[in-house]
């Protein structure tokens, strides 16, 4: 099983993504914001990141330029609500700059399990 | 007697005299009445000749006068004949007494005479509105004048006229009004020039308007989305820990199906605040008027007879066709609405167009070039101008609450701007409405026909 790091400003997402990730039987832990992911990430770099993108402090494309230059090898699952861009245009960005997939909010559990396969494929 | 011939004839003579005084008298007396009389006439004579003098000078008086007048009637004679403004006296009944021939130029006649003998009634062959003559009757007989009143008129034509008149009532001396007079200045030009600066600013406030309202709606939408990820992961925990079958699993079935539609709907709000290209390829516009055409015959009741024309040779596209289905369903289906009650005519019609540059181009908004013109057009009760004016705002809704978001025809809108096009929307009450919906059409490549 992986160790997950989420990354996302909303309280009540983070709580039952957590929740679900571990029954999923992953390893989780969680940040409310780019910054605080990025050092997470330092500290103890996990195997997968899924991580919002519209968010305080630091926004997910610019989180992810970050991982992706510390850690190479990390995988990400980009996700999103949408914003002043549709949901669509936002992930294919977040794609383009090394999310190995994506998930538009909200999403059920199979949607998600099939991210992670895809994320976490070798 | 006889004369005696033996006297002298000198000392004769005076006995003679002496003989007859009465006679001398009465010569005498002529003689005083002669001059006398040569005295009055004389005096009458020079009294004459005063008088005639004065009468000569009054003559000339009278001529300079009558002169003078003449010219200054004919001053103001040519002042109203050749003035480039209208002017005009009329009775306050609304007959004319005499028009300018600046003013039947203006009203579209070849000369004063001719407009006289075709105008009886002011009110009612000049005036569009005929309750602006007596507004007009109204300010003029309380105030005395009228200054400056902005009104349309009906040329000899029949073409509508915007005129700016001043005018003024001229009463006898028992303040009975005796007739109109008035200048009339032809000021459609500037009110045109207003109508499009008005529509113009109309225009960007309702574009600034849609922006504003896409701003908040994608923040919405956003923050929606964050909302519903965190119900729909929290209802699949419980529902992990809850006995299948059990009544609690079944209502967090249902919560999953409301979440469901709550998707459905935030996807709306971010498709109407959509500022990118939705994801396009080339598509025949027919094919999918043919589509949801047929899933109308299938869905609508009988009283509503459905038509179809496909009359554009090239019906090509580049287009998201899922939005396009969606815009033309949604047309649709209002239309249906609109003659739920006593059934109708749905027409769907799609023709190619070109929009010329910058010609009577009926949407404004477009470049000139060649467009599908798609029509969706009802029998049905129609909408209201007012209701008309904000029928693409998102959450504007006619309908009962529950039975529509608002959100159909925003997000038709947004689908047809976000694919370079237009959609204009025109409506009677009690006759129907007329939605076009202008999409480019697709350039052929190279190699085709």
């Amino acid at each position: 099983m992986a160790h997950i790091l989420i990354i996302d400003d909303d309280a009540s997402m983070r709580g039952s993504l957590s929740h679900t990730l571990e029954r999923l039987g992953h390893r989780v832990s969680a940040s409310p914001d780019g910054k605080a992911g990025v050092a997470r990430a330092a500290e103890n770099p996990p195997d997968l990141v899924i991580t919002d993108l519209i968010m305080p402090e630091k926004e997910g494309l610019e989180t992810i330029m970050e991982l992706r230059q510390q850690h190479p090898k990390i995988r990400i699952i980009a996700m999103s609500g949408g914003g002043r861009l549709s949901n669509e245009d936002y992930l294919h960005l977040a794609k383009r700059f090394g999310a190995a997939t994506t998930l538009a909010k909200p999403f059920t559990r199979e949607e998600l399990k099939d991210a992670l396969a895809q994320a976490l494929a070798p | 007697m006889i004369p005696d011939s033996s006297a002298p004839p000198a000392e004769a003579a005076a006995p003679i005299v002496q003989a007859h005084p009465e006679r001398e008298d009465l010569e005498a007396e002529l003689n005083r009445m002669q001059r006398n009389f040569a005295v009055r006439v004389a005096a009458r004579t020079a009294a004459l000749r005063t008088t005639n003098e004065q009468l000569y000078n009054e003559i000339l008086e009278r001529k300079k006068a009558e002169r003078a007048l003449r010219a200054t009637e004919r001053k103001y004679r040519g002042f109203f004949e050749h003035s480039i403004e209208g002017a005009y006296q009329s009775t306050a009944e609304g007959q004319y007494l005499s028009v300018n021939p600046a003013l039947a130029r203006l009203y579209g006649y070849a000369n004063p005479a001719e407009m006289m003998a075709a105008v009886g009634n002011i009110a009612r062959d000049v005036y569009v509105d005929p309750g602006m003559r007596r507004r007009f009757q109204e300010m003029i007989e309380r105030d005395g004048e009228v200054r400056n009143l902005e009104y349309q008129v009906r040329q000899r034509g029949g073409e509508v006229l915007w005129i700016s008149e001043s005018a003024r009532v001229a009463r006898n001396r028992h303040g009975r009004a005796l007739y109109y007079e008035g200048t009339i200045r032809n000021i459609s030009s500037r009110k045109q020039a207003e109508a499009e600066a008005a529509r113009l600013e109309q225009q960007l406030l309702q574009l600034q308007k849609m922006e504003a309202i896409g701003t908040l709606a994608s923040g919405i939408a956003h923050d929606f989305n964050n909302i519903l990820g965190g119900i729909t992961g929290y209802v699949e925990l419980v529902q992990d820990d809850l006995p299948a079958g059990s009544a609690a699993a079944s209502h967090l079935h249902e919560v999953m199906s409301a979440l469901q539609r709550a998707k459905q709907v935030v996807r709306q709000i971010l498709t109407f605040s959509r500022q990118a290209p939705p994801q396009r390829q080339r598509i025949r516009l027919g094919a999918i008027v043919e589509e949801v055409v047929n899933l109308l015959h299938a869905t609508l009741p009988s009283t509503i007879v459905i038509r179809r024309e496909i009359t554009a040779d090239q019906d090509e596209t580049i287009a998201d066709p899922a939005q396009i289905h969606q815009v033309l369903l949604n047309l649709g289906t209002n239309a249906s609405h609109a003659m739920a009650v006593r059934g109708g005519v749905l027409l769907v019609r799609l023709e190619s167009v070109f929009l010329g540059d910058p010609g009577p181009a009926p949407v404004l908004t477009l470049p000139s070039g060649r467009y599908l013109k798609l029509t969706v057009r009802d029998t049905g009760h129609g909408i209201r101008p007012e209701v008309l004016r904000r029928i693409f705002e998102p959450f504007f809704t006619t309908k009962p609450v529950g039975e529509g978001t608002g959100l159909g025809l925003s997000v038709v809108h947004g689908i047809v701007k976000g694919h370079g096009g237009d959609i204009q929307v025109e409506s009677i009450p009690g006759a129907g409405t007329t939605f076009s919906v202008f999409l480019p059409m697709a350039h052929h490549g190279p190699g085709e026909a």
